[in-house]
């Protein structure tokens, strides 16, 4: 395997104003987790103090083997949502190792609306919990939930992928013979009640912990029965009496004491068998990947640069180097696992399809997890490309890409707009993971574009009744959608509603896809089958 | 969660990880690079970033003796899940219940008498067998709440210590 001849300059001016711009990005991306991790009003913290409980980020400490990577997804979920109030959207969720077993981690998040549930919290552990199905990854639960945020009932609630869909999964994981422990170490109310009552195995601390279906004030409420939530459904009566919960806990570290003994009963899973060889640094440093991705995103990069910062001794097999050249394919290592690359140079054309497709049935033939590194605008628009078949060719690509039964891994790396967005493993493929860099954008169309297309009906409108528009009255037109457009297709507002599993800074790409990549072989590969191929 | 290890009467937590071709102990913040290489009964290399110290190492349970410089210490193993056990378990271990509905055919202990873990306190008779029920903890007799030859539901209370009456 040839390594790839970098020609980047990385002196040139070009270099250190992408440099400049996207560290700067990579710096607010990093300072806003920070704030999301740690920053909590003072009241909030002093709260949990007092009722004796460790903050999330100190549980999710003690539970995690040390010196262990963490692989939290999702972190600045709703940071655009609900005023910016709910950090991370109240949930903690991420693959870590806990026993040297690689798990799914749920963990609420009290210092938030004491861990109520937002329906962008229910969507975030909802994810989690389909990560886990689909990558057979074991899972813990730490609980501390105040219940569904009422006012937002009817976001969360009733609909196939609200809250029923969490113990839908968590049922679907036991069913699957992929444990579960939960920890109670606050109140489980009503639905979240059952996150314990669905695990395989439960702990729940003496005091704090309480599961019951209704609370106090609604048991009053109903029955007129006064009770306290100890009496009602804590440790004791869960423990000795209902069977609800395993394990009784005096305290917050005796609970994850236990449930790391409780993992460390669990059965490792073999994983499926895919190429591997011993793991090598890339011989170009990722860093330099902030010099690569232009600071306008109209301005085309070669993925060459990229894909040469991010896999084994920057290695690259490329596969028919010499044909469609907008659409780069090809084999590499990632921390030591056989990968099949499809990285965008370009606009989609029939034959930069066709050769995708190919691609794509030759890794799921030869058992390689794919890799998708996004820059598309789309496939190629015009009566030519339509004649010879651009939307039948583009069919083709996606049905390859659904029908994949090998592991796929999407990143955003610029743009992503359109039904390129499809062809290459966008969201709705069920890639294993989708992860967006800081600059990224993603909509059905470009902003411009789409201002401009509608700038343009509404003159043919007006034209038709033989009026015209100044350039002011355009301008009015076209900014207001030009701003919501920019706002609506940025990479923190697509993290916000959970369209992708977090933003990367791009020098931890290579860690998070190797993680990733690690997770997905729990679940066995399937031999390859598709549907029809419109040929 | 860390390992925890007493030396000298003090607690030190620890972390042993995997690196390539060896391991990395972790102490507080710091990262060590360690190896131990077994060089014939008790004699073991400890290397620690390039540095080589021979050891005497002898393991008994959880207690580990280490002979090092011309010294001996002694370091104690505490599992994660005694080290945070709460010493203040709930009350239910200082009030012996009844498992099953019965009889009382034997008293061992009276009111006011100090008792250790694990003392038989009365006999009781239920389906066909005889079970000795025992404390679960230190304490005093607070109460006898049967008597010889007298019947009982399950779960109905036996006998209450009191835990603090411990001498």
């Amino acid at each position: 395997m040839n390594r790839i001849e970098s020609t980047l300059n990385t002196r040139s001016a070009d270099f250190l104003a992408n440099r400049a711009h996207n560290q700067a990005l990579a710096a607010a991306l990093r300072q806003q987790q920070e704030a999301v991790r740690h920053q909590r009003p003072e009241r909030d913290m002093q709260r949990l103090a007092r009722q004796n409980k460790m903050f999330v980020r100190e549980r999710l400490q003690q539970l995690l083997d040390p010196g262990t990577p963490f692989l939290e997804l999702s972190t600045l979920a709703a940071n655009m949502d609900y005023d910016g109030e709910v950090p991370g959207a109240g949930v903690v969720t991420g693959i870590g190792i806990v026993s040297g077993r690689e798990v799914m981690v749920n963990a609420s998040d009290a210092s938030v609306k004491g861990g109520a549930w937002y329906p962008l919290s229910v969507k975030k552990i909802v994810r989690a919990t389909d990560i886990a199905v689909e990558n057979r990854l074991p899972m813990v639960h730490l609980c501390d939930s105040a219940g569904g945020f009422l006012p937002l009932q009817a976001d969360l609630f009733a609909d196939r992928h609200y809250a029923g869909r969490i113990f839908r999964n968590q049922s679907m994981l036991s069913k699957m013979g992929v444990p579960q422990v939960a920890i109670v170490l606050g109140h489980c109310t009503a639905g979240g009640a059952y996150v314990p009552a669905l695990s395989d195995y439960s702990v729940i601390v003496r005091g704090n912990g309480a599961i019951f279906l209704g609370g106090p004030p609604l048991v009053k409420a109903a029955t007129g029965e006064e009770v306290s939530a100890d009496e009602l459904g804590g440790c004791d009566v869960h423990t000795r009496l209902s069977g609800t919960a395993d394990y009784p806990a005096s305290n917050e570290h005796e609970a994850i004491a236990i449930a790391r003994d409780v993992v460390a009963q669990w059965q490792r899973p073999q994983k499926a068998r895919v190429q591997w060889q011993e793991p090598e640094a890339p011989y170009y440093d990722p860093a330099e990947l902030y010099g690569i991705v232009p600071r306008d995103i109209k301005v085309q990069f070669d993925m060459r640069e990229v894909i040469a910062r991010m896999v084994d001794g920057s290695r690259f097999h490329e596969y028919q180097p010499a044909y469609a050249p907008t659409l780069l394919c090809g084999f590499a290592h990632l921390w030591g696992y056989k990968v099949g690359i499809l990285a965008n140079n370009g606009v989609l054309f029939n034959e930069s399809a066709q050769k995708g497709t190919h691609f794509i049935e030759l890794c799921n033939q030869n058992r390689t997890p794919l890799i998708f590194l996004q820059n598309i605008t789309g496939f190629m628009v015009g009566r030519d490309y339509e004649r010879r078949g651009i939307t039948k060719d583009g069919a083709k690509m996606i049905m390859a890409v659904a029908g994949s039964e090998v592991p796929k891994f999407t990143v955003v790396c610029n743009g992503s707009f359109g039904a390129g967005n499809y062809g290459m493993s966008g969201r709705a493929f069920d890639p294993r993971f989708l992860f967006m860099w800081p600059q990224s954008q993603i909509s059905v169309m470009g902003a411009e574009q789409a201002a401009n297309v509608l700038a343009e009906v509404k003159l043919r409108q007006l034209a038709r009744n033989g009026e015209q528009l100044s350039a002011e009255q355009i301008a009015a037109i076209r900014d207001p959608v030009l701003q919501d457009y920019r706002r609506q297709s940025s990479a923190l507002y697509s993290t916000s509603r959970l369209w992708d599993d977090g933003i990367l800074d791009p020098v931890d790409t290579r860690n998070a896809l190797g993680i990733a990549l690690s997770a997905s072989l729990n679940q066995p590969i399937a031999p390859p089958s598709y549907g029809v191929f419109r040929i | 969660m860390a390992h925890a290890f007493i030396l000298n009467g003090d607690e030190h937590e620890l972390w042993l990880s995997h690196e390539r071709g060896g391991y990395r102990l972790h102490v507080n913040a710091l990262q060590l690079p360690v190896k131990l290489l077994p060089r014939g009964d008790d004699l073991h290399e400890l290397i620690v970033h390039d540095d080589s110290h021979r050891v005497f190492i002898a393991q008994r349970g959880d207690e580990v003796h280490v002979h090092l410089d011309g010294e001996t210490h002694s370091l104690r193993y505490v599992h994660s899940l005694s080290r945070f056990a709460g010493e203040n378990k709930d009350e239910g271990e200082a009030v012996a219940r009844a498992p099953m509905p019965g009889a009382v055919i034997a008293v061992s202990v009276e009111a006011g008498q100090q008792v250790q873990r694990g003392q038989p306190l009365m006999v009781i008779e239920s389906m066909k067998m005889e079970t000795t029920i025992s404390a679960a903890c230190d304490g005093t007799v607070q109460a006898l709440h049967v008597s010889v030859g007298q019947t009982f539901d399950r779960d109905a209370v036996l006998v209450t210590l009191d835990r603090n009456g411990t001498a």
